[in-house]
């Protein structure tokens, strides 16, 4: 008998309360608020507390899930963190959330190392796994705080970037969001664009800029063509908040309105994997459901990474 | 030689709002009124007209609207320029 098809059917989120505000390192770095408002697009940025780990704010948006709906944590069979700034680098920081969470013996566990791209690559991957290996339940987490590693004197990367986690339950026999097709791609000898070494992150926002702007179109309109549909049959295009001007630049490249492409980062900051599933919850949590999206992650790589997703009951 | 109204289309597809025919040829743009993402979009919109992209140590370079007149006339002399 041929199981039901995979859902993602919820997502708990977590942003730490603490915010740091752009408006006085915007001075400092001599940029009006103009330019903060209409080109970054951050007014604020949530910033954890330095003693929190990546499995911390995962743990805590676990508890958001579960405030959110029953879930018997001991039939959760695979758990995948995407993340590029682990607890530490052995072992895999789904390891540490199994064990925070006290999850059973039977349940896979490996992270993704992506960036914000990886929410896209992490439905597509746990999907995948889920429905080749005949499983039911699975955790899907997100997590990157990139406080720990911009540099609060680096004018390109200082005012962009919140911390923030979130975690997606997928299952089957449930009403949720199907991932229907994908698109991923890299930039040959681009991952120059995005680097962290020793520590310190560094960008190099040209580079992004022109990557996102030539290839995150593309990618949008291959996968719309593959599946036969057109920019009017998608009702939100969730695409990742890089800044307010790449959003600005994609919606009016993509021919599309505002109402479709949100840009809800102003009090939080950009939260690289986090940020698609954080608009992503918001939208789940309505009663009218949204009945396809699109969504599109790109970033560090340089890489890319294009869903597409319908509601099913 | 560059025409200036060539370089005026590339400002308005980067939805620069600084007119290039007052602009100082020999002076950083980023002191004339473009910020960092004007300059981004810029440099995109000179790569899309050249079908290629523009490498790291290239864009440094190019500062000034002199720089790029001089970039835009080298893609030209190499049959580069698709506008």
């Amino acid at each position: 008998m041929p199981r039901s098809p995979v859902h993602i059917v919820d997502i708990g989120t977590y942003i730490p309360p603490q915010r740091a505000s752009n408006t006085e390192l915007g001075s400092e770095f001599q940029l009006d608020s103009e330019f903060l408002r209409n080109k970054i697009g951050v007014f604020e940025r949530s910033i954890k507390d330095a003693a929190e780990s990546t499995s911390d704010l995962c743990q805590k948006a676990f508890e958001d899930l579960l405030r959110r709906r029953s879930i018997d944590i001991a039939s959760v069979q695979l758990v995948c963190v995407v993340t590029q700034n682990p607890d530490r680098n052995i072992p895999h920081t789904s390891a540490i959330v199994h064990q925070k969470l006290g999850m059973g013996k039977q349940c896979i566990t490996f992270d993704i190392s992506q960036g914000c791209a990886g929410y896209t690559h992490g439905i597509a991957v746990v999907t995948a796994l889920v429905e080749k290996l005949g499983l039911e339940r699975a955790l899907l987490f997100t997590c990157d705080p990139y406080s720990t590693i911009v540099d609060r004197n680096d004018k390109a990367t200082a005012l962009i970037f919140g911390d923030a986690a979130s975690v997606s339950y997928i299952c089957r026999n449930e009403s949720g969001y199907e991932l229907i097709d994908s698109d991923f791609g890299t930039v040959p000898h681009s991952w120059q664009c995005l680097v962290c070494d020793d520590g310190r992150f560094r960008m190099d926002g040209r580079q992004v800029f022109s990557n996102a702007a030539r290839e995150v179109p593309l990618s949008i309109h291959r996968l719309l063509e593959r599946n036969g549909l057109n920019a009017d049959d998608v009702d939100c295009f969730l695409l990742h908040p890089g800044s307010k001007y790449i959003i600005d630049f994609l919606r009016q490249n993509l021919a599309l309105p505002p109402s479709k492409v949100p840009f809800e980062i102003a009090h939080y900051g950009n939260t690289v994997s986090s940020s698609i599933p954080i608009m992503l919850q918001q939208r789940m949590s309505r009663t009218e459901k949204d009945a396809r999206l699109v969504l599109s992650g790109f970033g560090v790589g340089f890489s890319w990474g294009s869903n597409i997703l319908e509601f099913k009951v | 030689m560059v025409a200036k109204e060539r370089i005026q289309r590339l400002f308005d597809a980067a939805e620069i709002q600084v007119s290039a025919s007052t602009l100082d040829e020999s002076a950083p743009l980023a002191q004339q009124g473009l910020d960092s993402l004007d300059m981004a979009n810029l440099l995109f919109q000179i790569e899309q007209a050249c079908k290629s992209t523009i490498a790291p140590e290239e864009s440094a370079r190019l500062r000034t609207l002199g720089d790029i007149t001089g970039y835009i006339e080298r893609a030209q002399s190499a049959g580069a320029w698709h506008e």
